[in-house]
């Protein structure tokens, strides 16, 4: 039985859609709803103006004293202990830590860009196509006979 | 010399595009013209294929000069089935090859043979073996053309929400009109192109392809090596499938098959299973959670 969506379902959806954090089948059954919903297409367009807007403001500076005398001290403290340290030991620390985190990064992208499509399977019915672009552009630039029908 | 030129090359666009109008104000009264297609010039005409075209009414879309892309002149009159024709020739700009050439019925204006070049070649041969033009016709039934997107405002909610439609198509296509068809299975958006000469519309789904339900004689692309495209060939007009990413392209258009394939790779492809493929997936799904938009 398929399942039946309204726009109250898929009004929280629009923002995860416009940030791209929609994918599969969510995504493609709500881009699907926007082809014959005017208004979740309107709401969206606010979305999408309102987070315009909000990336047009300026970027305003951290006051300065904002942080506390502790985190200064605290900084100033890691830095003395680093300071004593091996310069070969903490090298080779960086580049195993660093050749560590690489390969944990890829097998975890491996795994997150495999595993099953997620997007639906859609019918594609193409000669509804050519009769859908022969009405549209029958009467522009040069005509050209259409394929309607065939006859042996 | 090079006004008298100028002056030229516009009255044959201009005779160019007053013989579309007219000829396809022809097709508006509803007649039926039956015609064959032939092979291509000086080739037998294949009597297995008969071709009824019962011309919908047309919707009004706006022009595009293709004077900008082609050099349009007038050839020579011609007689075909014993009447009258002016002939037409379509260069591309600057280019001595032929791109096109249409016989204009010099008494109504309709189009009564098309031939389309391919690196100089003729590569597609269209044209009227028999034509009534007076003959009462039944009135023919009008496509539900959806939806239009009209607004600005719509075509980039669309594209935010993620539905790919260019403003423009390599070959100086230009977008002319974008149609949401809910009542269509997997609910498509039609955006239409033209170049003044030729139309192609790129019909969006979400999704995947059910390549295993197409209408047979399709047959995959050679010169589309980085994906899995399907076309069928000797059809008018052309038409061509392939997956995108979580979306389903279908072009269908009297383009020439070069510039087909030339629209169709300037358009993303689905991402393949490789090894590489999966991994630069993942990190952009992971990039895309981290810092979204």
């Amino acid at each position: 039985m398929t399942e039946r969506h309204t726009c109250a379902d898929h009004e929280p959806e629009l923002s995860a859609l416009l940030d791209g954090r929609l994918s599969g089948h969510a995504a493609a059954r709500l881009r699907a709803h926007l082809v014959d919903c005017p208004g979740c297409l309107a709401e969206l367009e606010g979305l999408r103006r309102a987070r315009s807007l909000l990336r047009s403001l300026p970027v305003r500076e951290v006051p300065a004293g904002l942080y506390t005398s502790s985190v200064v001290t605290a900084r100033s403290t890691e830095q003395v202990a680093e300071s004593h340290a091996s310069p070969l030991l903490s090298t080779r620390r960086l580049v195993g830590t660093a050749a560590v985190t690489t390969i944990a990064v890829m097998v975890v992208a491996f795994g997150v860009g495999g595993g099953p499509v997620a997007a639906p399977t859609v019918r594609v019915d193409v000669q509804t196509f050519v009769q859908q672009h022969g009405s549209v552009v029958g009467g522009q630039a040069i005509p050209a006979p259409v394929l309607i029908a065939e006859h042996p | 010399m090079a006004s008298e030129t100028a002056e030229s090359s516009r009255d044959a666009t201009a005779l160019l595009q007053q013989s579309a109008i007219r000829s396809a104000a022809t097709a508006l009264a509803g007649q039926t013209l039956v015609m064959e297609w032939p092979d291509g010039p000086g080739q037998p005409s294949r009597t297995s294929r008969e071709v009824v075209s019962s011309s919908p009414v047309p919707a009004v879309v706006t022009g595009v000069d293709p004077s900008g892309k082609y050099d349009i002149t007038v050839g020579a009159t011609e007689h075909i089935m014993d009447r009258l024709c002016i002939r037409i020739d379509v260069r591309l700009a600057g280019s001595q090859q032929l791109r096109e050439q249409v016989w204009v019925d010099d008494l109504s204006g309709v189009f009564l043979r098309r031939e389309t070049f391919e690196n100089g070649q003729p590569s597609r041969s269209v044209a009227y073996l028999s034509l009534d033009i007076d003959a009462p016709g039944t009135q023919p039934s009008r496509m539900d053309e959806g939806r239009e997107v009209s607004s600005p405002q719509q075509l980039a909610a669309l594209r935010s929400a993620g539905w790919l439609v260019p403003a423009e198509l390599p070959g100086s296509y230009e977008l002319r009109r974008v149609y949401a068809h809910a009542g269509i299975v997997g609910m498509p958006l039609q955006a239409v192109y033209s170049d003044g000469l030729y139309s192609v519309s790129l019909f969006i789904q979400s999704g995947r392809p059910d390549l295993g339900h197409l209408p047979p004689g399709a047959q995959e692309v050679g010169e589309l090596s980085d994906r899995r495209a399907v076309e069928w060939s000797g059809q008018l007009p052309s038409r061509m499938v392939w997956a995108g990413p979580d979306q389903v392209f279908t072009l269908v258009g009297d383009a020439p098959h070069d510039e087909i394939i030339t629209i169709a790779r300037s358009l993303p492809a689905a991402d393949s299973d490789s090894l590489l493929s999966r991994v630069r997936t993942g990190l952009r799904r992971m990039v895309q959670a981290i810092l979204p938009g």
